[in-house]
């Protein structure tokens, strides 16, 4: 879609942290809300959040349970646990000053440098 | 952390007994999510089967993410073995098959997994680059070394100024030891361990305090408030964890200190405190090497790399060498990970002695898995016609050794279980085991639990043991044996041999065990004489403490006075005396400069040299230095050893020590050199021969130099104190009485007249009266300090006992295991022998030579290491008792041998020829 940009390497685990956060949610749901919180301004490859999840799920960040979907099938629902909640403040924080110090390196002026 | 991995083989687990399960709910959730999104398409307009294909098309290959799916789950390598759920389940039944193989195999596996878990977490723990910090990984030390003397300068006041300015570091800061009394809430004092920081240490820590705040910049300024932070313990212990704490005074000595922040629980930088202070000190006020002596941190800078910091911090001093070589010539800045530079893990020999001692540990595992992969092996080798038949009817070899491996591993985890459960319970009884003071003192980063990395490492250790005990002989199982197998499974004959390898392992066995256990019996017998004799006398009616002044950095225009402090703390301690003396608990006083039983050794000479034999001496011991020998170990300086003691004219009376020739101390000794010795040193250095009127002295090996003190005179003879036990070492002891205005004696011991333990406050308060910079620690009962001094000897008992059983069930499995093929494979030759009349007695001799041989052959060499060992350790293994632990070890050897051959022995002897003969 026009307008988009790609993931960088390593941000898909924690937009999906940061989506399953806001409440428990199927992988679809996962894959709306990113987009939802993000404007709709991510690329991101359907399939490839799969196996993101179930990185996730394998080191205890988030934890996975079946459920009934909204169209009454069996679906797997995914919730942020408390080691994840911990990580993705981790991330966050880390994410924010990146974002902060590289800002800062473009915003400078020849007078500065 | 813990959880993390708990997660992780949780998944494992799930993955691995559901594997075709996995993929199935994987295909679920994609066709899942493949319907909402076409649902999705059709709301928006597009007709249902083009919406579906549209949706198949955005999510991708659901082939290619399923594989990726199992690659997150962590089943990648799984998949690769072609590991099969029949694997671990034909494990499990060998298991069941053959309990005393199981047995013996998972208690030794369990002894060396656990040692070896436990060293390496150790090891871990000293050498690991990061502090559990954020991002601990790039907390670093800086230090200058003189390549000259040998030694880390600390006096880098000045540099620290200029390392602040380097661009690939940043939070550069500082910290000395500042051990300060704190008169708690309740009028109480303790000793808190305090620390002189830079305010950068809390920036560069990342941790929130729980209250109040931490140092800043400003606090350090000159003229600022006194101020502290004290730590969570010291607010719940000594401030009754007082919510309102922040703004309250706290008496440090008897200087107030507002309370501006409390640490949360566990933090503790940079290395053990619990009290921080700001660090006063106007770097620039200092000359190049001059000031206070100062320990260094900082972070890497963001992007920046231990190689970058490193070559700027190289050219920065390089510049500063060059401006100023008089006292940068001989200095080498080192930037290491900080954790590291605290253990001196920077230089060559550290490095060498770590890698040497995990060495050790894994060699110890190996040994014991060769060993138990032999035992295995006997076992797999009845099981040749199964992998045989199997080989030809099409299973790879890749295949056989993978199953042969997946029971092994079964094997090993029920070892790593064992190991686990040792482990649990050596942490679990931590606290009892080791030194109360230790544990305090010991760096924040070291938390002794079963932690990731030990867990880690006991997945490690299992599958490394499961590679030996399963893939090693299965490689050798189906090799060209799979082939000879096949050819001789019609013929009936035997295909597993024990030849040369079987009998060394044997003999390795029996030597290891004999070599061993002298060492073991040793140190069992010490650690339960000591524990049950005890010390001898009445050690729980007396308080013992550690004295010592705080250090007081002052400004730069007046120094430390070595001589001043020397003084102080001399009146300090009389007048300590003069007040406790008149306590009417306190029934006697005393100092010496160690605990009673805990004193060092020291070499001495006697006056008996003459100025030649002197001279020659010392000749000797110059060359055996320069050869790079230990003088004292290869024998050039005979000089023996005795423990010494620098005691007060009040020690023999407090303990109540009986003087047997001569006289104790009097006051006018003092001003002379005399000293008295125990009845040890006059048996075992003078022979029972008079030892009034002999002089002696300490002598020590300076490098190249001997270094003599001055001639001292016997003027007495007294019991051995402590009592030692019956059978131990007779531990000769030298008494000195401390000079006058020497600080000698440091620690202080009160007989009392009702529970020691009580007075202890008492003692703290009087302390803080006399001198509020006496500084009174690891106060303690004096029956408890012997105790925790006998830790170490309990430690190397239990661990000795350990392997030392280890090998022995290993010896006596291994013997069973020869003599229990042995019979199967000749059971037509004993049956025929049998029915030709040959008597029950050469048939066994015929069987059992070979075990016979071998088990006399491992005695042997088990003998010569025994003695090479008792060697080495100076004699301290079998002492004077070798003529009795030498003969009686092999007879436990002997008998261990004889129990293990008896049930194959019972099997020979139970052949019925007829039944052998109708086998045919």
């Amino acid at each position: 879609m026009t307008g988009q940009v790609q993931l960088l390497p390593g941000t898909l685990d924690i937009l999906i942290l940061k989506a399953v956060s806001l409440g428990k949610l199927h992988g679809y749901g996962v894959l709306l809300r990113i987009e939802q919180i993000s404007g709709d301004a991510l690329e991101i490859q359907q399939g490839a959040l799969y196996p993101a999840l179930y990185r996730l799920e394998h080191r205890g960040l988030i934890a996975g349970e079946w459920g009934t979907s909204e169209n009454n099938r069996r679906a797997r629902y995914y919730r942020l646990t408390a080691a994840g909640r911990k990580r993705l403040g981790e991330e966050t924080a880390s994410w924010n000053r990146l974002v902060e110090a590289i800002a800062r390196a473009l915003a400078a002026t020849p007078a500065e440098a | 952390m813990l959880a993390s991995w708990l997660a992780r083989v949780r998944s494992l687990w799930r993955g691995v007994s559901r594997t075709h399960g996995i993929d199935a709910d994987m295909r679920e959730e994609f066709e899942h999510h493949i319907e909402l999104r076409a649902a999705d398409l059709v709301r928006a307009g597009v007709p249902p089967a083009e919406a579906e294909r549209r949706a198949r098309v955005e999510f991708g290959g659901a082939h290619r993410y399923t594989a990726e799916g199992r690659e997150a789950r962590g089943l990648g390598w799984f998949d690769s073995l072609h590991f099969s759920w029949l694997d671990i389940k034909l494990g499990a039944r060998m298991l069941v098959k053959y309990p005393l193989l199981t047995l013996v195999s998972a208690l030794a596996m369990g002894v060396a997994i656990a040692i070896g878990a436990a060293g390496s977490t150790v090891l871990s723990l000293i050498s690991t680059p990061s502090l559990p910090l954020y991002e601990g990984d790039r907390i670093v030390g800086i230090q200058l070394w003189d390549v000259e003397s040998q030694a880390h300068e600390r006096r880098i006041a000045r540099d620290l100024a200029s390392w602040r300015e380097m661009r690939t570091l940043e939070d550069v800061g500082a910290f000395r030891p500042a051990i300060r009394n704190i008169v708690t809430a309740d009028g109480g004092v303790e000793v808190g361990r305090g620390v002189e920081m830079s305010a950068a240490g809390f920036r560069l820590a990342h941790v929130k305090p729980l209250m109040g705040r931490y140092l800043v910049d400003d606090d350090e300024r000159p003229g600022a408030p006194p101020v502290v932070v004290i730590g969570y313990d010291v607010w719940r212990a000594h401030f009754a964890a007082d919510s309102a704490i922040v703004g309250k005074a706290a008496l440090l000595g008897d200087d107030p200190h507002t309370i501006v922040g409390v640490m949360p629980e566990g933090f503790a930088f940079p290395v053990h405190y619990d009290l921080w202070l700001p660090l006063r000190i106007n770097e620039l006020d200092y000359g190049w090497r001059e000031g206070p002596g100062l320990s260094s941190f900082a972070r890497l800078a963001p992007g920046a790399t231990l190689a970058q910091a490193r070559a700027e911090i190289e050219t920065l001093e390089s510049r500063i060498a060059h401006a100023h070589p008089d006292t940068h010539a001989t200095l080498r800045p080192r930037v290491t990970p900080f954790s590291q530079s605290w253990f001196r893990l920077d230089s060559g020999d550290a490095i060498a002695v770590m890698s040497a001692a995990r060495l050790i540990l894994v060699l110890l595992l190996v040994v014991i898995c060769v060993n138990v992969a032999i035992l295995v092996y006997a076992r797999t080798a009845t099981r040749q016609s199964e992998l045989a038949v199997r080989s030809a009817l099409g299973a790879s070899r890749a295949r056989i050794v993978t199953q042969l491996f997946g029971e092994a591993l079964v094997l090993a985890v029920l070892g790593s279980v064992v190991a686990l459960a040792i482990m649990l319970g050596i942490v679990s009884r931590l606290d009892s085991m080791l030194s109360q003071e230790l544990v305090r003192w010991l760096p924040f980063w070291f938390r002794f639990e079963v932690s990731d990395t030990t867990l880690a490492w006991l997945l490690a250790l299992a599958v490394v043991s499961a590679f030996l005990i399963g893939v090693i002989p299965g490689l050798q199982l189906t090799g060209r044996r799979v082939q000879l197998s096949l050819q001789r499974l019609a013929g009936g004959h035997a295909t597993v041999r024990m030849g040369r390898l079987w009998t060394a392992l044997i003999v390795m066995e029996v030597a290891s065990a004999v070599a061993l256990l002298p060492a073991a019996v040793r140190y069992a017998t010490q650690w339960i004489q000591s524990t049950a004799s005890g010390p001898g006398f009445p050690a729980e009616q007396y308080l013992s403490a550690s004295l010592s002044l705080e250090r007081s950095y002052s400004t730069p225009s007046a120094p430390d006075d070595l001589r001043a402090r020397t003084a102080r703390f001399v009146h300090t301690r009389a007048e300590l005396a003069h007040r406790l003396d008149v306590e009417q608990e306190v029934t006697a006083v005393t100092f010496t400069s160690a605990t009673p039983g805990s004193e060092g050794g020291r070499r001495i000479e006697f006056d008996s040299l003459t100025a030649s034999d002197s001279a020659k001496r010392m000749a000797d011991s110059a060359d055996a230095v320069a050869e790079g020998l230990n003088p004292y170990a290869a024998g050039y300086y005979v000089a023996p050893k005795a423990r010494f003691a620098v005691v007060d004219l009040s020690f023999f009376a407090t303990f109540g020590i009986r003087v047997l020739d001569g006289r104790t101390f009097i006051p006018a000794d003092s001003a002379t050199n005399v000293v008295a010795v125990n009845r040890s040193f006059v048996d075992s250095l003078l022979q029972g021969q008079n030892a009034l009127g002999r002089r002696i002295r300490t002598v020590r090996l300076e490098g190249r130099e001997t270094e003599r003190d001055p001639w001292l005179e016997v003027i007495g003879v007294v019991e051995d104190f402590p009592a030692h036990p019956p059978f131990d070492s007779p531990r000769p002891a030298i008494y000195r009485i401390v000079g006058a205005g020497e600080t000698g004696p440091t620690t202080i011991v009160l007989r009392t007249r009702g529970d020691p333990a009580a007075f202890a406050r008492r003692l703290r308060t009087i302390a803080l009266d006399v001198d509020p910079e006496l500084l009174v620690r690891e106060v303690s009962p004096l029956d408890a300090v012997i105790r925790e001094s006998q830790l170490p000897l309990e430690w190397i008992a239990l661990g000795l006992a350990a392997v030392t059983s280890s090998v022995l069930i290993l010896s006596a499995a291994g013997i069973y295991a020869l003599m229990s093929v042995t019979v199967t494979q000749r059971r037509r030759e004993i049956g025929i022998r049998v029915a030709l009349g040959a008597s029950r007695g050469r048939l066994l001799w015929g069987i059992f030579m070979r075990a016979g041989v071998q088990l006399g052959a491992g005695i042997a060499v088990g003998i010569g290491a025994a003695v090479m060992l008792d060697s080495i350790a100076g004699g301290e293994l079998l002492g004077a008792w070798s003529v009795v632990i030498l003969p009686a070890v092999s007879l436990v050897a002997v008998c261990v041998g004889i129990m293990a051959a008896m049930l194959p022995a019972q099997r020979a002897l139970s052949i019925q020829p007829t039944v052998v003969l109708k086998e045919d």
